[in-house]
């Protein structure tokens, strides 16, 4: 599972989704890609999920990037616990993802498995994506 | 390289409300500049820019005619698009002469098929551009590369590439253009793999190393 190594600090603040991404709008490797098209904070589980997804339908012969990355850890407090007593425990990590982020990227396989191979990995996904080529863009 | 006419306008309004307007009327926002000369806001249309865009690519040259103003030799230095919709929002057009060497970048493009690919190796194309420098004339359109000679875990640098000596490169030449990797196959874990992999997903649950934290430890140690 995706997750930093070092950090600065342990627990973060919830930070804004508003707004467009600043980079990685665009494919940078492959020729096809999984756009976000709209704002979420993808888990390192759903992250992976989809990964296995993509490569266990293109099996042979392709090349996948993720092109985001969990660095955020947000917290949860136990299950029937009174509030206060400070924040409760890290206990996943996602990625902020913002509208026209570009997920993944594959290369090495013909365009319609590769947007078979987007589809199922777009469905292991909380939010609302599009299949992207290079030559479409 | 080629060169084509487009027509613009000198545009008195600036802002974002200005721009979106000109962009519900059909125009893309722009800014010609360069040569030390006067900085142009103007105007384009846009299906016509996209059409140049479509045909020519972002390298050809433009003879700008700008309506009140005259004709100026441009090319396209950057484009702004929207990135979840892919629309033109705004150009900047650089202004050049075709006595004085530019930089501009050329697309490469791989002529022939590599045996490495049909026994099975995938190809990495991670750098498909290359940064030029050199008079606009002697600017190539697109810059072919012969992959029919690779086999699996071959590679071209920038370095193996041969242009004329009048055009300089200014990539590092040991980046790799072109690559014929392995095939990596990730094989469907069986019912057993799938337990010990849940297992080790509970290990992964340790927490990460606070940068922080060490800082603190070190400040309690010297108190």
């Amino acid at each position: 599972m995706l997750m930093p190594k070092r950090v600065l600090h342990r627990k973060v603040q919830r930070g804004t989704r508003r707004g467009k991404p600043r980079r990685g709008s665009r494919i940078d490797f492959g020729e096809y890609g999984l756009k976000a098209m709209e704002p979420g904070w993808l888990t390192s589980r759903q992250i992976e999920s989809a990964r296995i997804a993509i490569t266990r339908h293109v099996r042979r012969g392709g090349k996948v990037w993720i092109k985001i990355f969990p660095h955020k850890p947000v917290t949860k407090k136990p299950a029937e616990t009174r509030m206060g007593s400070g924040k409760g425990a890290p206990e996943f990590w996602v990625a902020v993802v913002k509208p026209g982020r570009i997920l993944y990227e594959l290369s090495g396989v013909p365009e319609d498995e590769a947007k078979e191979a987007m589809t199922r990995a777009a469905h292991k996904l909380p939010i609302e994506t599009k299949f992207v080529s290079r030559t479409g863009e | 390289m080629q060169q084509v006419r487009l027509e613009a306008q000198k545009r008195e309004t600036a802002g974002k409300g200005a721009a979106r307007g000109m962009r519900r009327a059909g125009h893309i926002p722009g800014v010609l500049y360069g040569r030390k000369n006067e900085v142009i806001p103007i105007r384009i249309d846009a299906r016509g820019f996209r059409d140049f865009l479509q045909n020519y690519g972002e390298n050809a040259f433009i003879n700008l005619e700008i309506a009140d103003h005259g004709t100026e030799n441009v090319m396209v230095k950057e484009i702004q698009r929207d990135p979840v919709s892919n629309q033109l929002l705004h150009t900047d057009l650089l202004r050049i002469s075709m006595d004085e060497p530019i930089t501009a970048a050329a697309t490469i493009v791989l002529v022939g098929s590599a045996p490495g690919i049909q026994e099975g190796g995938i190809l990495e194309f991670p750098h498909r551009q290359l940064t030029l420098h050199c008079l606009p004339t002697l600017l190539p359109e697109e810059i072919e590369v012969d992959i029919s000679e690779l086999d699996i875990d071959d590679r071209l640098s920038v370095e193996d590439i041969s242009l004329p000596e009048e055009i300089e490169v200014l990539d590092d030449p040991h980046t790799r253009i072109v690559a014929v990797v392995p095939p990596r196959i990730e094989e469907e874990p069986t019912e057993e793999e799938e337990l010990e992999g849940e297992e080790e997903a509970v290990d992964e649950d340790a927490e990460p190393e606070v940068i922080s934290r060490r800082s603190d430890d070190d400040d309690e140690a010297e108190a």
